[in-house]
C-alpha cells in the first residue's frame, strides 16, 4: 500500500539488555516499521552495542541510532559503525544524525553548529560511498569496507535553519518540531527551501515526523503524564518560532527554579512524578493546547484520529517518542498493537 | 614453572565468519579475546565485541586496543560497560595512545598526560562514579562493575605510567630477556609509586605470532605485523629501549614508509618493509613468537625465564582458526 502510515518507535537503552532485546522483538512483532535507539552515552546503553544486538534479534524492521551526533565520535567512527550494523541487518539501517541534545549537554558541550553538521554529513556520506576524505595535513582515508547500498543519511532538525540544511544535503529529515497542521506546513516550507538550494525537490526526501507520544485511558491522564515534555518543549525550548504556526498563544509564565533542578532536564527526568510536580506553574488548559500541538497525547482512539487527520496533510511517516527515558515504551507498544494500529488498518492507513 | 596463559587479538575484517571465530577462541582454550580498533580498516569495535560477547561464555574480552581520541571518553565508558553487561562481567578495556585509528585521520597520538587521564577517568566511569569535569557531572548511570583498564605500553615511561595507574599492562616493548627485564623494572617503579607491587598488576606480553612447519613459512605471512611493531613501538623515541644503535636509521626508514591505511593487512604495502631494510630477523627476535611449534615453545620458555607468563598473541594470519588450533594443540603443549 503506497499511502500507508509508517510508524517507528524510539527506544531508550536504559533497561537491562535482556529486557531491551525482548522489547525490540515485541516492537517488531507488534507491527512497528522500525526502532530508533537512543544515543546518549550517560543515560543509555551504547547505541552501537544495542543496534548490533537488535540486528541479531529482529529480521524485518528498520534500525537506526536516534539520534547520533558529530561531537562524541569521529566521523570515521560513525561511518564505520553504521556500515558494520548494516552488514548485520542488510537494507534495514538508516543513519540519523542531529546536533546533539543530551549527548552534548551532559558532557558540557554545546550542540554542533550547522557548519559542523554539514562537514560531518559530507564526510560520512563520502566514506559510506567508498570515496576518500581529506582530513587535512595530508591525511586522506576511505572506508575500507564501504558497500554498494547507500545507507540513507537522515538529519534530525528542529529549527528552521537546520531543517533547510537537512533539505539541502541529507537524504531525509527527522523533524522534531511538533505535530499539527500549521507546524507541518511551515516545516515543509523550510525543507523545500533547503531542497531547492541543493537542486532537489522535497518529494525526493524521506521526511519523518518525530512525534511526542503518550497514550492513557483518559485525555486528562495522558495530558498529566505529558506535562514535563509539553512544558519543556512548548515553553522552555521552543522559543517563538513554532508557537505561531502551531496556533498557540502562551500566557505570561514565571518559570520556577524547581524546573531547572530536574536532572538532566524536564523531558529526560529520572523521577517523572517529580518532573510533573515541577510543571505545576502551567495551567491545565495551556498544557492541553501544547499537547495537541506537540504530538499524540490522549486515548488510543484520539491518537488514531490525529494520525488519520495528519495523514491527509501528507505526514505519513512517524517516529514516536514516548515521554520517558528511564521507563521503557512497553505501554505504547501494547497501545499501538492492540488499539491504534487496528484503528489505522480499519481506516485503510495500514495493512 | 607455571604454564603460560594466552589471549589472542583478532582483526574484525569481516563479520561473516566472526561468530565462529569467536567461538573458536574460547573452545581453543584462550583466556582473552581482544578486538582491534581501527575504524576505517576494520569493522566497528563495539559491534564486533557485541557479537563476540553473544558467542562466548568464558573468555574475557575487550578492545586491544582502543584510544582516547576517536570517541569521547564517556562514549567509550558507556560502550565497554554495555559490552560488560552483555558478557556477564567479562569485559576488559585495553587502551593505547592510538595507531592506525588516529594516523588515518591525521590526528596526533595521545600524550602521556592524556593517557593517564583516560585510564583514571575510564576506570571511575565504568565503576559508576560521578566525575566533575569543568562543572559538569560525568556519569555512566547504569554501570555496576568497574571494568579493568589495561594500558598498552611500548616504552619505559608509558610502562611506568601503566604500573602507576592501570589495572593491567599490555607490554609491547619486546620479548627478549633484556627487554622484558627493562619492562618489568619500569612497571614496578610505577607500581611502587602508587603503593602497589608488580603482583598487583595483570601483565600481558604482546607478541606477533605464527606457527608453521618451517620457520620461514611462519614469518613470511606476518612481516606486515612486524613492520607495524617497528613503526609503533619506536615512534616517539628509540632511547632506553635496548635497540642497537646501528639499527636506528633503518627503523626510521620503515617508519617513514609505513602506510597506516594498510595497517596489519597481510600482503599489502607494509609487508615488504622489514626485508627491504634488513630488519626482519631483529624484529622477529624482538617482537615475535614465530616458527615451528618447538621453536615457538622455546621462545615462550625464554620469555618466561625472564619473567613473562601471560601472552597476548596476534591472529593476523590468513587462516586464524587453523592457527589458533595449532597454537593451543602444539605450541602451548610443547611450552609446558
Amino acid at each position: 500500500m503506497t499511502d500507508s502510515v509508517r510508524v517507528h518507535l524510539r527506544v531508550p537503552g536504559t533497561a537491562p539488555m535482556p529486557d531491551l532485546m525482548a522489547l525490540l522483538r515485541d516492537i517488531e512483532s507488534a507491527g512497528f516499521d522500525g526502532a530508533g535507539i537512543l544515543d546518549s552515552q550517560m543515560l543509555s546503553r551504547d547505541t552501537f552495542v544495542v543496534l548490533a544486538q537488535a540486528a541479531t534479534q529482529t529480521s524485518r524492521m528498520a534500525l537506526f541510532p536516534a539520534v547520533t551526533n558529530p561531537l562524541t565520535r569521529h566521523a570515521s567512527v560513525l561511518a564505520g559503525g553504521i556500515q558494520t550494523v548494516e552488514e548485520l541487518a542488510p537494507n534495514r539501517v538508516k543513519f540519523v544524525i542531529g546536533t546533539g541534545y543530551t549527548s552534548a549537554s551532559t558532557i558540557g558541550r554545546r550542540p554542533a553548529t550547522l557548519a559542523e553538521m554539514r562537514a560531518c554529513i559530507t564526510e560520512v556520506r563520502a566514506l559510506l560511498s567508498g570515496r576518500e576524505v581529506d582530513w587535512g595535513g595530508g591525511s586522506r582515508t576511505r572506508l575500507g569496507f564501504a558497500a554498494t547500498r547507500r545507507i540513507p543519511i537522515i538529519m534530525a532538525a528542529s529549527g528552521p535553519k537546520a531543517i533547510e540544511l537537512a533539505g539541502e544535503i541529507a537524504d531525509g529529515a527527522l523533524l522534531l518540531v511538533g505535530w499539527n497542521g500549521g507546524i507541518v506546513e511551515r516545516a515543509l516550507e523550510h525543507l523545500d527551501r533547503g531542497a531547492r538550494r541543493g537542486g532537489r525537490r522535497v518529494e525526493d526526501l524521506e521526511v519523518i515526523w518525530a512525534v511526542r507520544t503518550g497514550t492513557a485511558p483518559t485525555q486528562a491522564e495522558a495530558r498529566r503524564l505529558a506535562r514535563p515534555t509539553a512544558v519543556h518543549w512548548g515553553i522552555l525550548r521552543w522559543g517563538g518560532h513554532w508557537l505561531e504556526p502551531a496556533g498557540v498563544r502562551l500566557p505570561p509564565l514565571d518559570v520556577p527554579d524547581a524546573v531547572h533542578r530536574v536532572y538532566p532536564d524536564l523531558s529526560h527526568a529520572h523521577d517523572w512524578e517529580e518532573a510533573i510536580r515541577a510543571t505545576s506553574f502551567v495551567p491545565d488548559d495551556v498544557v492541553a493546547e501544547l499537547c495537541d500541538a506537540l504530538g499524540l497525547v490522549g486515548t488510543p482512539a484520539h491518537c488514531a484520529e490525529r494520525i488519520a487527520e495528519m495523514a491527509k496533510l501528507g505526514a505519513r511517516h512517524l517516529y514516536l517518542m514516548p515521554f520517558q527515558t528511564f521507563v521503557g515504551p512497553e505501554h505504547e507498544v501494547r497501545a499501538f498493537r492492540d488499539d491504534v494500529f487496528p484503528r489505522l488498518a480499519a481506516a485503510g492507513l495500514r495493512q | 614453572m607455571t604454564a603460560a596463559r594466552f589471549g589472542i587479538v583478532l582483526l574484525p575484517d569481516s563479520l561473516a565468519e566472526w561468530p565462529r571465530l569467536c567461538r573458536d577462541v574460547e573452545e581453543s582454550g584462550f583466556d582473552v579475546l581482544g578486538v582491534a580498533d581501527s575504524q576505517s580498516v576494520f569493522r566497528e569495535l563495539y559491534v564486533a565485541l557485541t557479537v563476540a560477547a553473544l558467542n562466548t561464555s568464558r573468555v574475557r574480552l575487550g578492545p586491544l586496543v582502543t584510544n582516547p581520541l576517536t570517541r569521547h571518553l564517556v562514549v567509550t565508558a558507556s560502550a565497554i560497560a554495555s559490552v560488560d553487561e552483555l558478557a556477564g562481567g567479562r569485559a576488559m578495556l585495553g587502551l593505547g595512545s592510538g595507531d592506525s585509528a588516529i594516523y588515518t585521520i591525521g590526528a596526533p597520538p595521545a600524550t602521556l598526560a592524556g593517557l593517564e587521564d583516560a585510564v583514571v577517568t575510564l576506570g571511575r566511569l565504568t565503576g559508576g562514579a560521578a566525575i566533575d569535569r569543568g562543572g559538569r557531572r560525568w556519569q555512566v548511570h547504569r554501570s555496576e562493575r568497574r571494568v579493568p583498564v589495561y594500558l598498552a605500553a611500548e616504552g619505559p615511561r608509558t610502562l611506568e605510567l601503566a604500573g602507576r595507574v592501570a589495572d593491567g599492562v599490555i607490554a609491547g616493548m619486546g620479548l627478549t630477556p633484556e627487554v622484558i627485564r627493562l619492562s618489568l623494572d619500569a612497571i614496578e617503579r610505577g607500581a611502587r609509586a602508587s603503593g602497589r607491587t608488580l603482583a598487583d598488576l595483570d601483565v600481558w606480553w604482546f607478541a606477533k605470532t605464527n606457527v608453521a612447519d618451517r620457520r620461514q613459512d611462519a614469518i613470511a605471512p606476518i612481516t606486515m605485523a612486524l613492520a607495524a611493531s617497528a613503526n609503533h613501538a619506536f615512534r616517539f623515541t628509540l632511547d632506553g629501549k635496548g635497540v642497537p644503535a646501528d639499527l636506528h636509521e633503518r627503523i626510521r626508514c620503515v617508519q617513514r614508509e609505513y602506510d597506516a591505511h594498510h595497517h596489519e593487512i597481510a600482503g599489502a604495502g607494509n609487508a615488504g618493509l622489514t626485508d627491504r631494510w634488513g630488519l626482519t630477523e631483529f624484529l622477529v627476535d624482538r617482537f615475535a613468537i614465530a616458527g615451528t611449534p618447538d621453536e615457538c615453545a622455546a621462545q615462550i620458555r625464554r620469555a618466561m625465564a625472564a619473567g613473562a607468563r601471560q601472552f597476548i598473541i596476534t591472529g593476523f594470519v590468513p587462516d586464524p582458526r587453523r592457527f589458533m588450533r595449532r597454537w593451543m594443540d602444539e605450541v602451548e603443549t610443547a611450552a609446558r
